[in-house]
This record gives structure tokens, C-alpha cells and sequence, in this order.
């Protein structure tokens, strides 16, 4: 071959040799690159997935307890419960907030604040020891129950009921007590007064859980079934 | 009138006396028959019908769970309970008194900020039935989970 032939035609190998090298780089870097990209969205998948989770296992975890505060020590709260159960409330000087609910408004108060027989909501995580509160709202209590009147005082406007559980109950029916009484025909509940409430009929009553001067529970809702729906 | 003549007239004579006698024999047995047919007691049919059975459904409620943190001022109660009895749910701010007409329920209820204490009872249609109830603690805290 000729020596004039063989140079070009090995310059020209050369150059279709770095040209083909030069196609195989640029698309390992496109895939590279594309796959980075792949991997960058499971990852971003994966940590929402993560994120849902972790809050979701919060959400589980996040419980609030109520009571009245029996003791009241640094660092921690000692709470009667519902059932009468003691529980033990972990207070952290520094994560600790606490609140006062008062007309649907939230007013933020001091760990000072908080005294003996307070009815305390605590939200925070459950251990085996007790509740490591994140904050503690002071809240109004409010007995919500039912039974039936049996005896009704006209003089004194206070009605007499036992409950379900045989428990006696005293009502004082106040001028701001709501008093509502259901038509047994349409079953829609109507605003009544305390002439129309007789011995027999059942009772549902909302009372804040402190009794007045005369040892009765000031009714704040009274919700009247009256005994005639009951013999339909 | 000769002999033979007489005989087969009275022959036919006695003949039709008895046949006449036997046919009004059936006929009046046949109608006292009726009578104290209709004179007694008819016999009852026995009739064999599928005991109804009653069942009663308890109280439950599906949502929410109790000591429940929420974030929004209201929830969905949903429970099952007797058919056709008398729902009551009450807590310091609403009051709801509806007929149970499917086994099923489902009603918005409104919160307030903090603790809800929510009843709710149950009067089955028989007055026999025991009245149920069921209390619910839900915590109405925005900004808390």
C-alpha cells in the first residue's frame, strides 16, 4: 500500500475510533445520569414514606389523659383519672407547655399556676412509668350522664335522679339551664320549662362537676324523654 | 180382574213401598249427617310457622376510638345499634335524639377546644330491653400531634 493512502486511512481510524469512544461516554453519562435521577426519586419516595410512617406512629402514640391533680411535685404531677386511677405525669422543665382553656380560647400559663384538684388534659407519650407530657391544657370538667327523675321539687325548682348505675343525683334547674323536652311524635327536641317535666320521665343532663351552696349540681343542659314515649 | 193380575199389582205396590222407603232412608240419614257435621266443633288445622327469632344488637361504636386526639372541631360518630331504637347523644355543647331506623348510624358531631365528654345511649324499641350507653373521651387540641 502507499505510503500517502496508508496515513489518512489511519488518521481516519484514529478519528472514527475517538468519535466512537467519545458516542460510548456521552451515553454512559446520559444513563448515569438518568439513573441518578431514578435514584434520587425512590429515595424522595422513600422518605415520604418514612415521614408518613413516623407521623402516623406519632398520631398512634399521641394520647391525652385527663384528671384532677392530686400532687402536685418538681417534675412531675400525680393525676386521679376518670376511674379513679392514680397515673404519674413526667414534666420536662424545658419541653413542657402548659395551657388554660377558657371559652374555647387557649392562654398560655406557667408550671406555677397549676394547683391541687385542677382538672388537668395532658398530651404527651404513654410509658410504663407514667405520661412525659409535651403540654397540659387546665380544662373546666363536665359530668355528662342520664337516668330517671324521681322525685321533683317545685319550691326549690331541683329535681331528684338516679342513674343507670343507681347513683342519686341532685339538679338544681337554674334560669340558665337549656331545657329542651322531645316531641314524641316528630322526635324533634323543643325548648321546655321546668312545669312540663314530671316524676317518671328520663333525663340527660350536662352539670360542670363542682356541687353549689346547696350541695346540688347547678344543670347546665337538660335533655327530657318523657316516660309516654316509653308506652307507645 | 183375574188372579194373576192382582198379585203382580200388589207385588208392585209392596215393591214401591220399600224402594220408596229405602231411597227416603238415605235421603234423611244424609241430612242429619249434615247437620251434626256442622253442629260440631271443626277441627282446627295445625299450622306449623317459623319462630321468628329476635335478635338484639348491642351498642357499639366503630368511630372514633376513645381518648382520641383531633385536630379538626368536629367528628364523625358512627356506631351500630338496635334497629328502630331511640339514639340520644349528648355532650356540653350539642344534643342529638334520632330513631335508629337501620342497625347502622352515622352523624356529624361539633367539639370544643379541649376535652369532649360525649354519651351515648341507646333505648331499644322493646321496652323489655335494657337501655344501653357508651361514653367517649375525645381531646379536641389543634396544633398538638
Amino acid at each position: 500500500m502507499n505510503k500517502k493512502i496508508l496515513l489518512p486511512f489511519f488518521a481516519l481510524i484514529v478519528f472514527f475510533l475517538f468519535l466512537f469512544n467519545l458516542l460510548i461516554f456521552a451515553s454512559d453519562k446520559t444513563d448515569s445520569d438518568s439513573a441518578k435521577k431514578e435514584t434520587q426519586k425512590e429515595v424522595e419516595i422513600l422518605k415520604e414514606k418514612i415521614a408518613s410512617k413516623v407521623a402516623e406512629l406519632r398520631r398512634q402514640n399521641w394520647q391525652a389523659f385527663s384528671g384532677k391533680i392530686v400532687e402536685i411535685k418538681k417534675g412531675e404531677i400525680e393525676i386521679k383519672d376518670y376511674n379513679e386511677e392514680k397515673k404519674k405525669v413526667f414534666i420536662d422543665d424545658l419541653l413542657t407547655k402548659y395551657y388554660l382553656i377558657k371559652n374555647n380560647q387557649k392562654k398560655e400559663i406557667n408550671f406555677s399556676d397549676l394547683k391541687k384538684d385542677d382538672y388537668i388534659i395532658v398530651s404527651g407519650v404513654s410509658t410504663d412509668k407514667g405520661i412525659s407530657a409535651n403540654v397540659i391544657f387546665v380544662d373546666e370538667k363536665y359530668l355528662v350522664d342520664f337516668g330517671k327523675i324521681v322525685e321533683k321539687d317545685k319550691n326549690e325548682y331541683w329535681l331528684k335522679v338516679v342513674t343507670l348505675t343507681n347513683e342519686t343525683i341532685s339538679l338544681d334547674i337554674e334560669v340558665f339551664t337549656e331545657q329542651w323536652l322531645l316531641n314524641i311524635k316528630s322526635l324533634h327536641l323543643e325548648k321546655t320549662g321546668f312545669s312540663k317535666i314530671k316524676e317518671g320521665d328520663m333525663i340527660h343532663f350536662v352539670v360542670k362537676d363542682k356541687k353549689n351552696e346547696n350541695n346540688r349540681f347547678s344543670a347546665q343542659k337538660i335533655v327530657i324523654i318523657p316516660q309516654e314515649y316509653f308506652l307507645k | 180382574m183375574k188372579k194373576e193380575t192382582f198379585l203382580s199389582i200388589f207385588l208392585g205396590v209392596v215393591f214401591g213401598f220399600i224402594f220408596a222407603f229405602i231411597i227416603l232412608g238415605n235421603f234423611f240419614q244424609s241430612q242429619v249427617g249434615e247437620k251434626i257435621k256442622t253442629s260440631l266443633p271443626s277441627k282446627k288445622e295445625v299450622s306449623v310457622l317459623p319462630l321468628k327469632m329476635t335478635t338484639f344488637k348491642s351498642l357499639n361504636i366503630t368511630n372514633p376510638k376513645n381518648f382520641l386526639i383531633i385536630e379538626n372541631d368536629k367528628i364523625i360518630i358512627e356506631g351500630e345499634g338496635d334497629k328502630n331504637s331511640l339514639i340520644v347523644i349528648q355532650s356540653p355543647i350539642k344534643e342529638l335524639v334520632f330513631q335508629n331506623k337501620e342497625e347502622k348510624f352515622k352523624v356529624d358531631f361539633p367539639l370544643v377546644l379541649g376535652e369532649n365528654v360525649i354519651k351515648i345511649v341507646s333505648y331499644p324499641q322493646n321496652p323489655n330491653l335494657k337501655t344501653q350507653e357508651k361514653t367517649l373521651f375525645i381531646y379536641y387540641l389543634p396544633n398538638e400531634i
